[in-house]
Parts: C-alpha cells; sequence; structure tokens
C-alpha cells in the first residue's frame, strides 16, 4: 500500500491504521455508527437544505387500515412515501415475526407495506402501487418506484400507549424507552429488483447519490408514518379527548430492523464499496489522531457523549451471542468515563484525541476500542463531515491482462498471507454452506455442504463468497506453471489457459487497489457467524443496539432520538448519536 | 431501438439490474467458469442498454440456438466461448504491450460477433483502437465496429446476419494509431458515442424492452433447480 493508492497526504497516512489490523472480524463486528453512518449523513443534509415532510393523504379507518402517502420536498426534487396499513391488531398465536430466513413465505401477511416514489403519485399510480406493494416480492414495479420494504407493528406495545393517549394521558418516559419503536422493517429492496429503478437513476436524484440515502429515507419516513398512526388510533379510541404523543416521545421513538443472513455477504461481495466506506472511516480517525490540540468546546462534547454512550451500552437489549462483549463493553465505558472525570486537563494535552485512542486499545477490549473510536470522531465535524462525500465507489472493474504473472504471484503473498495460513484440508475450513436465494435475493447459510435443500434454496453457489479458498488455489495453479511462463507470460494468457481462475485474478487485483476492501477471513470457516459480518455492515448504515437473535438473524434500533420531520429544520442534525435507550423528557 | 435489430418478437420491460442478475444466474447453471458469468453479465447488459439483442445473443451461446437447440457452449472463436470475450481483447493487448506501436490482429470463427462490441469498447478506453471485421462464408463481409481512443463508432449492416447465429469470420485489430474512418462504406448506418450514450442513459431512466421468449428461456434455465416463488400466490 503506498499514499498515492489510497491518493491521501502524508499526514494522514502516517496515522491510518492498516487494512490488516482493521479488516478483522473482531474488529469490523464491533463496529459502532459514527458521524459518517448513512443515516447522520442523511439527517444532516435534511436539516442543511431544509427538506419538508408533508403528510399528503391519510386514508386510515379506526383500525388504522389503510393508505398514506408523505411527500418529502427538497430544493431540488419531492419523493413520496407510500404506506399501506393492513393490520395493527394483535395476531393470534402471539409471535408474530417471521421464521429466519423465511420471509418469502410470509408474503401477504405484513402489517405495512411500503414504497418509496420519485415524485408525488397521482391516482393511476396508487391503483397500480394498491396491487403490487401488498405482494412484495411478487409484486411488479416500475423506475419510478424507489424502494420497496415491510413491516411488523409491535401491535401489544402500541396498544399500551395508544390506551394512554386516548385517555388524555402521555405514556411514561420508561414505557417509551422500554419500548423504542412500534414497527420492526424487514428487507429492504432496491436497486433495479423487480423493476425497481436503478442505482445509477437514484443516485441522480439530489441529495441521494451516497450509498443507501434512498433506503435510510424510507425508513425515516416510515417511523413518521408509525408515530401519526399512533396518535391516529388514539384519537379513534379516545375521541376528543386523546392526546397525541408529546414532541420529546416522538423523538425518542425509532423503529427497528429485522435483518437475517442474506445480508451477511455484501461485506465480501462488495469490496470497491466497502474499501471507500472503510478508508473514509480510517481517514477520519487519522484525522483526529494527529490533531495536536483539542478546544474546550470539544473536550465539553466529548465528555456529553461518553456519558450518554454510558447510557447507551447499560440499556443495550440482550445479544444471544455476544452477552459477555456487552457487559465488558458497558464497564469499560463506565470506568473510563469515571477515570476522565478525574483528569478535568486531558484535554488540555498535546495529542489529546491520540492519548484517548491510544489509552484505549491499551486498556480495551475490541469493542471498547471502537466505541472510543466512534465517540472521538463527534466533536469534530470539520475534519469528519467532509469524508461522506467520499463513500460512494464506482464498482466496476476490468481485470489487467498485461500484469505480469511474477507480479500476480506477489500480489498474493504480499496482501493474502492470512489466507495462504489457513488449512483448507481441514472440512471446517468449508464448514458453512451459502446458497442463493430465489433469483439471489440473497443468501442462507447453514451448518453442513450436505444439509438438504429448504424451499427457496439453491445449490451451493458459495465459490464467490470463498475468496480465501479461491486466492489459495489460484496461487497453487500459478506454482504449477513453469519457470518460463511465470517469468515470461501475462494475466491475459494465463486466464486462457485457466479460465476457472478468472473471479480469483479479479480478486487478487481490486485487493492490490482496494486493500481496505477485503474481509481478512474465511467466511466459510464452519464456526463463522454471518452475524459477525451483518454487525459491520448496520453500523455503516447507522443502527444502533445492534444484537444478535441467533447466529442468522440481528435486530437493531434505527433513528432513536432523531429529530422528526417536523423539528429537523430547527435543532441540532448530530445531537442524537447514541440516543437508543437513553430516557428523553417528553 | 433500431427496427433492424428488433427481435421481432413479444417485449417486455426489465430494469438492467434485473437483466444482469439473470445473466448471471444462467452463466453459473451453464457452469462457466467463476468470474466469466459476470463477463457474460457485463456484455449483455451493455448491448440490452443500448438496443442491441444482448438476450437473443446469450441464448444462442447457452442453448446452440439454430444449431439443433442442444445445450451447449458451441459459440464460439478457437476455442473462446463466445461469452469469455474479454480473452481476445486481452491476447490482443499483450500483443500490443509487446509491441507498441504495431497493429495486431486476431482472426477466428465466430457465432454471433456483435457480442464482442462491448469488449470492443471497453478496450477503446484503455485508449487502443480496434477494429472488427466480420466475412460470412458467403462472401459478404462488414466492418462491424470501430472503437477508437476513448470513444465507439459502432456501424453495422445486414445485422439480421449477425444476430441469428451464422457463422462468421472474424477479424479484430488492435493499434494505439487512430484507424481511418474513410475506409467504411458510406451507406452503412453509423451510430455514434453520443447515440449510445443516450440509449443507455434512456435504459437506466425508463428500464429495457426485452424478448419476453428469450428472457422466458433464460430464466426458466436460470431458475430450473429453484423452487418457484412466483407460482405461490400472495399469503401461501
Amino acid at each position: 500500500m503506498n499514499v498515492v493508492a489510497l491518493n491521501i497526504d502524508a499526514n494522514e497516512h502516517e496515522h491510518l491504521r492498516p487494512p490488516a489490523q482493521v479488516m478483522r472480524m473482531a474488529r469490523l463486528s464491533a463496529s459502532h455508527p459514527t458521524r459518517l453512518s448513512f443515516m447522520r449523513g442523511l439527517v444532516r443534509r435534511m436539516h442543511a437544505e431544509q427538506w419538508n415532510t408533508r403528510l399528503d393523504r391519510f386514508e386510515l379507518d379506526a383500525d388504522g387500515v389503510g393508505c398514506a402517502v408523505y411527500v418529502v420536498e427538497s430544493p431540488t426534487s419531492d419523493v413520496s412515501l407510500v404506506c399501506f396499513s393492513h393490520n395493527t391488531k394483535p395476531r393470534a398465536g402471539g409471535a408474530t415475526r417471521p421464521t429466519p430466513m423465511r420471509q418469502d413465505e410470509f408474503r401477504g401477511k405484513w402489517d405495512a407495506t411500503f414504497l418509496l416514489f420519485d415524485g408525488v403519485p397521482d391516482e393511476d399510480d396508487l391503483v397500480r402501487l394498491r396491487r403490487n406493494v401488498p405482494l412484495q416480492e411478487a409484486g411488479r414495479y416500475c423506475p419510478n418506484d424507489i424502494v420497496l420494504t415491510r413491516g411488523l407493528f409491535s401491535a401489544e406495545r402500541i396498544g399500551a400507549v395508544v390506551s394512554d393517549l386516548a385517555g388524555g394521558a402521555q405514556p411514561s418516559a420508561a414505557a417509551i424507552q422500554d419500548a423504542g419503536f412500534f414497527m420492526e422493517t424487514f428487507a429492504l429492496f432496491g436497486n433495479g429488483k423487480f423493476g425497481l429503478a436503478e442505482f445509477d437513476r437514484i443516485s441522480r436524484i439530489p441529495g441521494f447519490f451516497a450509498p443507501f440515502q434512498a433506503e435510510m429515507l424510507t425508513l425515516y419516513v416510515i417511523r413518521e408514518f408509525t408515530l401519526d398512526l399512533i396518535d391516529h388510533l388514539a384519537k379513534a379510541e379516545g375521541g376528543a379527548q386523546a392526546a397525541t404523543l408529546a414532541a420529546g416521545h416522538r423523538r425518542a421513538l425509532g423503529i427497528g430492523n429485522v435483518t437475517d443472513a442474506g445480508m451477511a455477504p455484501f461485506l465480501v461481495r462488495h469490496p470497491v464499496l466497502v474499501h471507500h466506506w472503510v478508508v473514509a472511516r480510517e481517514r477520519a480517525l487519522a484525522r483526529v489522531r494527529a490533531a495536536k490540540v483539542a478546544s474546550e468546546r470539544q473536550a465539553n462534547a466529548f465528555m456529553r457523549i461518553l456519558a450518554r454512550a454510558v447510557q447507551y451500552a447499560a440499556s443495550w437489549g440482550p445479544d444471544r451471542i455476544a452477552s459477555a462483549q456487552q457487559l465488558t463493553l458497558s464497564r469499560e465505558l463506565a470506568s473510563f468515563q469515571a477515570a476522565l472525570s478525574a483528569d478535568k486537563d486531558w484535554w488540555r494535552r498535546d495529542t489529546p484525541w491520540a492519548r484517548l485512542m491510544d489509552q484505549a486499545e491499551g486498556a480495551g477490549s475490541i469493542d471498547f476500542q471502537e466505541m472510543i473510536n466512534s465517540l472521538v470522531l463527534e466533536p469534530q465535524r470539520a475534519l469528519v463531515d467532509p469524508l461522506f462525500e467520499n463513500l460512494c465507489a464506482d464498482e466496476n472493474f476490468r481485470i489487467d491482462p498485461l500484469m505480469p504473472l511474477s507480479a500476480l504471484l506477489d500480489l498474493i503473498d504480499r496482501f493474502y498471507g492470512w489466507a495462504l495460513s489457513i488449512d483448507f484440508s481441514d472440512p471446517q475450513s468449508e464448514g458453512k454452506a451459502w446458497r442463493a436465494r430465489d433469483g439471489f435475493l440473497g443468501f442462507t447459510v447453514s451448518e453442513r455442504r450436505d444439509a438438504p435443500l429448504r424451499p427457496f434454496d439453491a445449490e451451493p453457489v458459495d465459490a464467490r463468497l470463498g475468496v480465501a479458498r479461491d486466492v489459495v488455489r489460484l496461487r497453487t495453479a500459478l506454482r504449477n506453471e513453469s519457470r518460463d511462463a511465470l517469468l515470461n507470460d501475462r494475466v491475459g494468457a494465463f486466464l486462457r489457459r485457466r479460465p476457472e481462475c478468472r473471479a480469483a485474478v479479479k480478486r487478487v487485483q481490486i485487493c492490490a487497489k482496494y486493500p481496505y476492501g477485503e474481509l481478512r477471513e474465511n467466511v466459510l470457516q464452519g464456526d463463522m457467524a454471518p452475524s459477525d459480518l451483518l454487525r459491520f455492515t448496520l453500523a455503516f448504515l447507522g443502527a444502533d443496539h445492534i444484537r444478535a437473535e441467533n447466529e442468522d438473524v440481528v435486530l437493531s434500533s434505527l433513528y432513536q432520538g432523531a429529530p422528526t420531520a417536523s423539528e429537523i429544520a430547527a435543532v441540532d442534525p448530530d445531537a442524537w448519536a447514541f440516543s437508543a435507550g437513553v430516557t428523553a423528557a417528553a | 431501438m433500431d427496427a433492424s435489430l428488433s427481435t421481432q418478437t413479444p417485449a417486455i420491460n426489465r430494469s438492467v439490474a434485473e437483466i444482469r442478475n439473470l445473466i448471471t444466474r444462467a452463466g453459473r447453471r451453464a457452469d462457466l467458469p467463476s468470474g466469466e458469468e459476470d463477463e457474460a453479465a457485463r456484455a449483455v447488459e451493455w448491448l440490452e442498454k443500448r438496443g442491441y439483442p444482448g438476450l437473443s445473443l446469450a441464448v444462442d451461446a447457452l442453448f446452440d440456438e439454430g444449431r439443433g437447440g442442444a445445450p451447449g457452449r458451441s459459440v464460439e472463436a478457437d476455442g473462446h466461448a463466445l461469452l469469455q470475450g474479454p480473452g481476445i481483447f486481452e491476447e490482443l493487448l499483450e500483443a500490443q504491450d509487446r509491441r507498441p506501436g504495431a497493429p495486431s490482429a486476431w482472426t477466428g470463427v465466430l457465432f454471433g460477433p456483435i457480442a464482442l462490441i462491448p469488449f470492443a469498447a471497453e478496450i477503446s478506453l484503455r485508449r487502443l483502437a480496434i477494429h472488427v471485421r466480420w466475412d460470412a462464408d458467403d462472401g459478404r463481409g462488414q466492418s462491424l465496429a470501430l472503437c477508437a481512443s476513448g470513444s465507439v463508432r459502432l456501424r453495422y449492416a445486414q445485422t439480421e446476419a449477425l444476430i441469428t447465429g451464422a457463422p462468421a469470420r472474424i477479424s479484430i485489430m488492435a493499434s494505439d494509431a487512430p484507424i481511418a474512418v474513410q475506409g467504411f462504406a458510406a451507406a452503412n448506418h453509423v451510430v455514434d458515442a453520443w447515440e449510445l450514450d443516450k440509449r443507455a442513459d434512456h435504459a437506466v431512466q425508463n428500464g429495457v424492452t426485452v424478448s419476453e421468449r428469450a428472457w422466458s428461456r433464460l430464466d426458466n434455465f436460470a431458475s430450473g433447480y429453484l423452487f418457484d416463488t412466483r407460482e405461490r400466490a400472495a399469503g401461501d
């Protein structure tokens, strides 16, 4: 890796953590949201450009069933969220969440379905959408349709809050904090699936050039719809005496998200994009680390966010896999806060942020280190926020056929030492079978390669996820070439003899150019947990309280504490970091 | 899409991503070497976005259409499957690298040579000029594409012969020197880079009208081993 390849200045480069340290599962899965997370970037833009969200129609019956349309107006374009509410009552039998990875079978049973639309839909559009959106994957969409998703209401929790409001009272702050959200959302579809708009089209909508901005806006407006729905149900029950949710309660409520293994391979399948995300975050950390001084204002801001993070960690819901790490993090944060509070002058010393980061690295768990890394970015708007513009990437990459074979071999030895140390004669090294779901909509994962296929499963297609194994095989193939070929042949000639190595060659060339794009782990390993892959991606989206339900399913909270649509123009768009689980006054 | 290239079959609208996804799935189902399915998907996407029948060519490639319909990969040239187009250009690039400045050429028998155009276009972005010429068995000959240093000028004539899988001898010449445009017959229809970009942009904005027949064949092939969720009614 060199400075030129990353296009950054030498001072920043000096403080950059190397890919070998950053791109390990243990560290990536310990990621937390930062100022660079996609939700944070979106909320900042909505604030800066004074986006206006207005209700275009709200045609729900007394049970909350019907259609609502929200129009989000930015200075240059309008998009609309079309909401279809199908059921708000508790389901017979209690549990409503679909079996993990079987969302396909849940079709037609979602409590609510949503579509983000480019522009404002007319009656003909709504007729078309009413026919298709409730069908989700089975529907057919057009290029004006941007994002498709669905959700389930937490009907039991809604009932108690609605009863309070219907009687004219506000629910308690504790009840709001315990609930956290009243809807869980599931898969988000976009980027051309089922005829939806292409990313190339979406990215031309001003404000949507960065990855996942349309998806994050969809979730933001769904939150708005859920809050309005609660007020609607309370009014339907209590009539004129009903109260509406207080502003503080609305802000404290977010929405939930359920993510399954289908999204896990994203981290492996998009190395160029992931490189850009990670480099942006690492550059932000390097800039902060290099800062010679801190202002008192920054120090105070850091202490405030640290105090909030202590509460955030203490209120984290149960993680079925990493509960011990959660407890350790909570304890370490509290201890760190106490020590820093006792040292009033910590910020007056040279390079104070680097000292904090070193202190965390020297004494804390990886979760703690990464939490401190997220927190030190918070008071650094000027250093960090411009990097949000660097998160997009052109993922087209062409093999360089003129690269000498010897150079290719050198790249493997230089960048894939971690892979070469894996013993692929051990069956556990390929103990995890990834299978594509119908239409490559995602993946399921099972423990054994010979496990029986389930509905919606294809044959194992893990070839493109087994990067480590394929690169090792490529190296073996290169080693089997004659000395003359190794010295004189080029990649193009080699690939004509060994076309099965094309994907691996491309991967190695990509990694050489984008070294932060390669997860340095074997995702086929038998003990690999897909939930660890999910944690990194969700943190980059901006999800809070990420917790594993099991190895394949991860729950998280979104937008808790974020400014609501009615206040976004007026309030600090960054003041809500780590608000999940933090009690707010109504 | 230009009438001369119309597939003359019922058409449906699909997004570019759906086309890419379909060819990737079909390529894997056809057991293409790992990585070639991506190249195939890129080629078909390139063609369909610009109004050329990429899906029909993929059907030809995967099912040996027009020569008995048996599954196979006999659409090839000197051992290169049609969907392995990049290999041909890699060869050219290497030759260029070894003898800078000197034109180099590759010649082989190829079915459906129009599928090479995307690769030629990409190679042209590497500041090499590519000249594709095909000669049919009956002696007809045609310059097919000229991709010169960062721009693409595509010309075609008698394209029905090209897309029905008729064998043709293809010459591809690469050079780092400009190729004289006046070598082409004036009567041929010429599509320049601006027109191609306009078509691609339209496809991104509105989706692509594709042959329903070609789509169905490929989709059935790619989905053959899957539980077909599309046959399930909502709520099942």
